[in-house]
């Protein structure tokens, strides 16, 4: 079985490298983290991820409008997105899966488990 | 004596009579006598409308009017002056009459000389003198105590009313029904003593001395009243009896209890607005804290975070190998925890800054926030033990803050009770014996005397309130309370005392948490 290949999008650059240490020491996926939201177009048409974890709030891009770009992309608009946000509490993502209107959400803070249980709900182990 | 002149009007028919009397007037050596001589009493009347005399003799038996009836007449034309009553000797009985109505003294005809006639009536103008002044200061005296409101009375040794002042009419009966009752009688049995002391110490020293006292009327009616004393001595200087002035002051009283009233009402209303005023700076300050801390929040959330996912990734690393290690790693992950927990309550409440205060029932506030946890006590065997007063007094509250602050402490009493067992809550209402504050920092926020509405949560799951005071069990933890796996008990306790509220901690004896939030109800 191949590896799952995981874009990781966050500002901070110490939260993408740890959670791409967590990841990969699961064995199961391969991961590249992103820093810049003007970058993640590029970076996802270079890396073909499986799953993308965006960071909603970015200081030079806004999540939501890194999505749309990517949606716009005919090569890249499959890709499964799932938004990482501090906005929202565990509690009002209510439904289990964390979708709002159409939308994977993972609150902050991220704890490892969590993360990979949405990264296999949405794609599979 | 003899230099002055005495004006006499003489009015006698028998002319002899008459001479025999100039004549001894004439004579007298201690006094000087203008002697006007008539006949008539009708000449006498018509001469007394134009001239002024020192005195009149008169004699009874006129040609136009005899007896009492001449006396009368004379004596109703000039009142003020003395008349001596010339009669024969047969006539005494007559004269005694005259005296009776009036007139000064008599002279019996044939057994007076020129000294005793002159002395006669000299003492008749000393006496008729001395008779005006005294009527003068009667009138004087009657004029003032009938006009008085003060109450004026005399008293003997035995407080028996010897006098009182018509002003007494209002209160207890005109004065005669009264005279020689005794005072003590209406005054209010606890305050008898008293005065009856202070009576008698009046009576001992002669010294009078000012009380205040209660009487109590036959028609139930309680009076206040001031009185003064003062002793009245007899010739040997020893006091006998007592003059007492008084003074219905109930009115007074009365005004001054309202006044007095009215004033405690303006202290509290000045306290209450003092209060209020203190809970606007607080609410400011406490938006610009939470707008402040919101802020800070968000920036300390991303460093928290690669501090979590660090543990994570450190715990999968090591392993199981080394116990301290994995003991470090579990300690950092929990303080991890507790901080993102404070985090999180910083950031909710700061987005509450839109705070919408009404007045609510307390119970009301309860049974919403219990509404938002059922399904959380249906899934963990949770019996819900709930006893919430109606007809609560209201309090000034953001609805959804404060249901918010009962969600928090419900979950984390539910939390804590992982398997199962009892969650109690109440309100009611209730009035504090003691001074309630959290701390030095804000002493005496609830004062004994208040009243409260309180809402309890208590739980008897495995949970305790840490605190650098808790050395003992059953014991309210006023700082430094931070729940076991509970996110924001110190952030729970800002929200509520912006609103004049407080947050009572107690672990209980028997195990669990006992959390009391309360309300000040405002008068």
């Amino acid at each position: 079985m191949s590896k799952k290949r995981i874009l990781i999008v966050d500002d901070e650059a110490s939260i993408t490298r740890l959670l791409r240490l967590n990841l990969e020491q699961t064995g199961r996926y391969e991961v590249r983290e992103e820093n810049l939201g003007a970058k993640v177009h590029d970076a996802a048409a270079e890396f073909r991820p499986d799953l993308i974890l965006l960071d909603v709030m970015m200081p030079d891009m806004d999540g939501g409008d890194v999505a749309a770009s990517l949606k716009e992309d005919p090569a890249l608009r499959k890709i499964p997105v799932v938004f990482l946000t501090a906005a929202v509490k565990k509690e009002e993502l209510g439904a289990p899966d964390g979708k709002i209107g159409g939308r994977t959400y993972i609150a902050k803070p991220l704890n490892v488990q969590g993360v990979i249980s949405v990264i296999e709900r949405t794609i599979g182990k | 004596m003899r230099d002055h002149l005495i004006k006499l009007l003489l009015v006698e028919d028998e002319p002899l009579s008459s001479e025999v009397v100039q004549e001894m007037l004439q004579q007298s050596p201690s006094a000087r006598f203008q002697v006007t001589p008539l006949r008539r009493l009708d000449e006498t009347l018509a001469l007394l409308e134009s001239e002024q005399f020192d005195v009149i003799l008169l004699d009874l038996s006129l040609p136009d009017r005899q007896g009492v009836a001449a006396f009368a007449a004379v004596h109703a034309r000039a009142p003020s002056v003395p008349i001596i009553v010339l009669t024969g000797s047969a006539d005494e009985p007559l004269a005694f009459q005259a005296v009776r109505e009036g007139a000064q003294d008599y002279l019996m005809k044939g057994e007076f000389d020129g000294k005793m006639i002159s002395r006669v009536v000299r003492y008749a103008i000393e006496r008729k003198r001395a008779e005006q002044a005294l009527r003068q200061s009667e009138e004087f005296f009657r004029l003032i105590t009938e006009n008085v409101t003060d109450l004026i009375a005399v008293l003997d040794q035995d407080g028996n009313r010897l006098y009182n002042s018509p002003s007494y009419q209002k209160s207890l009966g005109d004065s005669g029904s009264i005279e020689g009752t005794n005072s003590f009688k209406e005054i209010h049995p606890e305050d008898k003593e008293k005065i009856r002391g202070i009576f008698q110490e009046t009576l001992r020293t002669g010294r009078g001395q000012r009380a205040e006292y209660r009487m109590l009327l036959t028609d139930g009616s309680v009076r206040h009243i001031e009185s003064q004393g003062s002793a009245v001595r007899d010739e040997t200087g020893r006091p006998v009896k007592v003059i007492v002035v008084s003074r219905d002051i109930t009115d007074r009283k009365q005004q001054m209890e309202v006044l007095e009233n009215t004033l405690a009402d303006l202290n509290r209303a000045h306290e209450d607005l003092k209060a209020a005023q203190s809970r606007l700076i607080e609410s400011e300050k406490l938006e610009a804290i939470s707008t402040f801390a919101g802020g800070i929040a968000h920036e300390v959330k991303n460093p928290l975070q690669t501090i979590t996912l660090g543990i994570d990734f450190l715990s999968t690393c090591v392993g199981e190998t080394d116990p301290n290690v994995t003991m470090v790693l579990n300690d950092m992950s929990s303080a991890a925890k507790r901080a993102d927990g404070v985090i999180r309550g910083l950031v909710e409440f700061s987005a509450y800054n839109k705070r919408d205060v009404k007045d609510h029932d307390l119970s009301d506030v309860v049974e919403q926030a219990l509404r938002s946890v059922e399904s959380e006590l249906a899934g963990r065997s949770i019996r819900l033990q709930k006893e919430l007063a109606s007809g609560l007094p209201a309090v000034p509250l953001d609805l959804k803050t404060m249901k918010h602050v009962l969600l928090n402490l419900l979950m984390s009493a539910i939390e804590s009770m992982s398997r199962g067992g009892v969650l109690s809550v109440k309100t009611y209402s209730s009035c504090l014996l003691e001074n309630q504050g959290w701390s030095d920092r804000t002493p005496g926020q609830l004062k004994a005397g208040d009243t409260i509405v309180a809402a309890e949560v208590e739980d008897n799951g495995s949970g305790v309130i840490e605190s650098k005071l808790a050395d003992s069990s059953q014991r309210s933890f006023p700082t430094e309370m931070i729940r076991k796996g509970v996110l924001d008990v110190m952030v729970l306790k800002k929200v509520v005392e912006l609103y004049g509220g407080m947050i009572q901690t107690t672990n209980r004896k028997e195990g669990g948490v006992r959390v009391t939030i309360m309300f000040k109800v405002a008068r």
